[in-house]
């Protein structure tokens, strides 16, 4: 392919345009959450001085709390998640007991079923288990759904290492925990770093389930204090995009710390997982 | 051989205890509710004191009400938009494919994942804001080029005529989500070879891109599209944050999902929102089977 300059700049042309309309959401919400309200009624296309950096510790004073809430919930949620899903892939992938096929379309007939269809019944089962209004309403439900999907993708991933590395732990006596963890654990870990940043984007845009199981302020998310904050009569334009601002950073952070596992690792668990 | 024996069935043991957890854990949270649902939904059952069972009834209403139609309809709209709403990530994954600079199409990648890792509902509150009537940008923006006048307000979300349209376009190019990078993955799998010798029979960028990249994306084309589908059918907590339990002007932008939300937590009927739940469980199933059968044909 030689490059023709006409040509190649046009390329260059149609990638920028899209990636214009792409940041236009993250550009008004960085400057619109620098402004008061008098400056966004004057102008609020273009950053204006001063910057109010007061309206992320008001927003902070509002939502810092459920944050770490969210946090929790997403950390625990995915670990929970992980350690789960990597016992049950390992099971699927190395032994072949009976039922173990049986117990295996048990697991992925799950993929099939539309969560919506849950959300009543749901409900009633967090209610009478009295988990309502506390964290595990959230965490138990999300980990239960998650595990189809992961011991899916995992069980691929395990039953491609070669037998040879499991034959070491095993002349060593090591069980099949110890298999896991100086076998799998290190040679998945792309796809299990993966598999969890997906889960954590999951929980940090779940609303509904707070939204029905979450009482309690102190105990509420990021994303129900969100809405709350939207949903006021008044609005301080700044403050609500700071809010929004604060709500994305840890999952801006996140990206920095693992920029090429997302890059690379979701284009080649994409094409593995065809 | 004894001895062999046992070990396998102590082994056994071992293993059936890896799998113990995740299977309580999802008889419970998946299966138990499963059942449930489809119990109830030959139930009248307000989700506490009266549970009483119906047989049909809530079939036979559910068949008689035209909100429940008109949910479906509109899924049908947003399925439609979706399909042309996944021509833009493929051509622009086919774009990037095709710059040469290295550098620029490393810069390129990395900058299509940063919008993407805004919280989509982050995402969809700040669209919000743009189709604010009286300060969003969108109007600000109609305003400032002289479009409509200085006090005048296009009502996006709440104008009838306009809600669908408005929550169809939000999201605009929708390069974002997985869609670009999996095509892109999908494209560097073709050798160089092929194209070299594309370029020897005198293939233009035209007749590459079908002859060539549009069969090895395929498969890719294909994944997106079911999951695209069947996630679209469920979906609707996007229509709830920007229209709220009521689904816009008349329930206008009402799809199944928001109406089991409204059915069963707004007006108490939850037999009759796990019976609508049943109904986008066949659905579902049938598209699944229906798909599956796809991909195995063609391959």
């Amino acid at each position: 392919m030689r490059g023709r300059p006409i040509r190649e700049l046009s390329k260059h042309l149609f990638v920028l345009g899209l990636l214009f309309f792409a940041f236009v959401p993250i550009y008004f919400m960085l400057e619109i959450s620098l402004k008061d309200n008098k400056q966004f009624a004057v102008n609020p296309w273009l950053p204006t001085m001063p910057f109010h950096w007061e309206n992320y510790a008001l927003a902070w004073q509002q939502i810092g709390g459920t944050i770490f809430n969210t946090a929790f919930i997403a950390i625990v949620t995915t670990a929970l998640t992980l350690v789960l899903a990597t016992l049950g892939a390992f099971f699927f992938a190395r032994y072949r007991v009976p039922g173990a096929r049986w117990l295996f379309w048990l697991f992925m007939a799950l993929m099939m079923y539309p969560p919506v269809a849950n959300m009543v019944p749901m409900f009633k089962l967090i209610t009478s288990l009295g988990l309502y209004n506390t964290h595990f309403a959230l965490i138990l439900p999300a980990t239960a759904a998650a595990q189809a999907f992961n011991i899916y993708v995992l069980r691929n991933f395990i039953e491609d290492i070669p037998q040879d590395l499991f034959d070491a732990v095993e002349i060593d006596g090591g069980g099949a925990l110890s298999e896991i963890r100086h076998v799998v654990v290190p040679l998945s870990l792309p796809i299990l770093g993966t598999l969890g940043i997906i889960s954590i984007i999951a929980q940090w845009n779940n609303f509904v389930a707070p939204l029905l199981y979450l009482r309690d302020s102190n105990l509420q998310t990021v994303s129900v204090a969100l809405m709350n904050l939207e949903g006021e009569y008044t609005r301080d334009w700044g403050q609500l995009m700071a809010g929004y601002m604060l709500a994305s950073l840890p999952l801006i952070a996140l990206f920095c710390f693992c920029m090429n596992l997302f890059v690379k690792g979701l284009s080649a668990g994409a094409v593995k997982g065809e | 051989m004894g001895n062999t024996a046992l070990h396998r069935f102590r082994t056994h043991w071992a293993a059936y205890g890896l799998i113990l957890l995740p299977l309580a854990l999802v008889l419970l949270f998946e299966y138990q509710v499963i059942a449930n649902g489809i119990v109830h939904a030959f139930y009248r059952w307000d989700g506490d004191t009266v549970e009483e069972f119906v047989g049909l009834r809530n079939l036979k209403m559910l068949l008689r009400d035209p909100e429940v139609y008109h949910s479906f309809y509109v899924i049908g709209i947003f399925v439609a938009a979706n399909l042309v709403k996944m021509l833009l990530p493929i051509v622009a994954a086919v774009v990037l494919h095709h710059i040469v600079s290295e550098r620029f199409g490393y810069i390129y990648r990395v900058l299509f994942v940063v919008p993407m890792i805004i919280p989509s509902m982050v995402v969809i509150l700040v669209w919000k804001y743009f189709y604010e009537p009286n300060s969003g940008m969108l109007n600000e923006f109609l305003r400032l080029i002289g479009a409509i006048g200085p006090s005048d307000t296009i009502q996006w979300l709440a104008d009838p005529g306009l809600t669908i349209t408005s929550l169809v376009f939000y999201g605009f190019p929708w390069v974002g989500a997985f869609g670009v990078l999996i095509y892109l993955a999908g494209l560097q799998n073709i050798s160089r070879d092929v194209y070299e010798a594309a370029e020897i029979d005198g293939a233009g960028p035209l007749r590459v891109f079908v002859s060539i990249e549009m069969p090895l994306i395929t498969t890719q084309i294909r994944i997106n599209l079911i999951l695209m589908t069947i996630s679209a059918i469920q979906s609707w907590e996007n229509i709830y944050l920007f229209l709220g339990t009521g689904g816009g002007p008349d329930g206008a932008a009402t799809v199944p999902g928001l109406l089991i939300f409204r059915e069963a937590f707004s007006h108490g009927l939850f037999g009759y929102g796990c019976a609508i739940g049943m109904v986008v469980f066949l659905i579902t199933l049938a598209l699944t089977i229906f798909n599956n059968q796809l991909v195995r044909v063609r391959k």
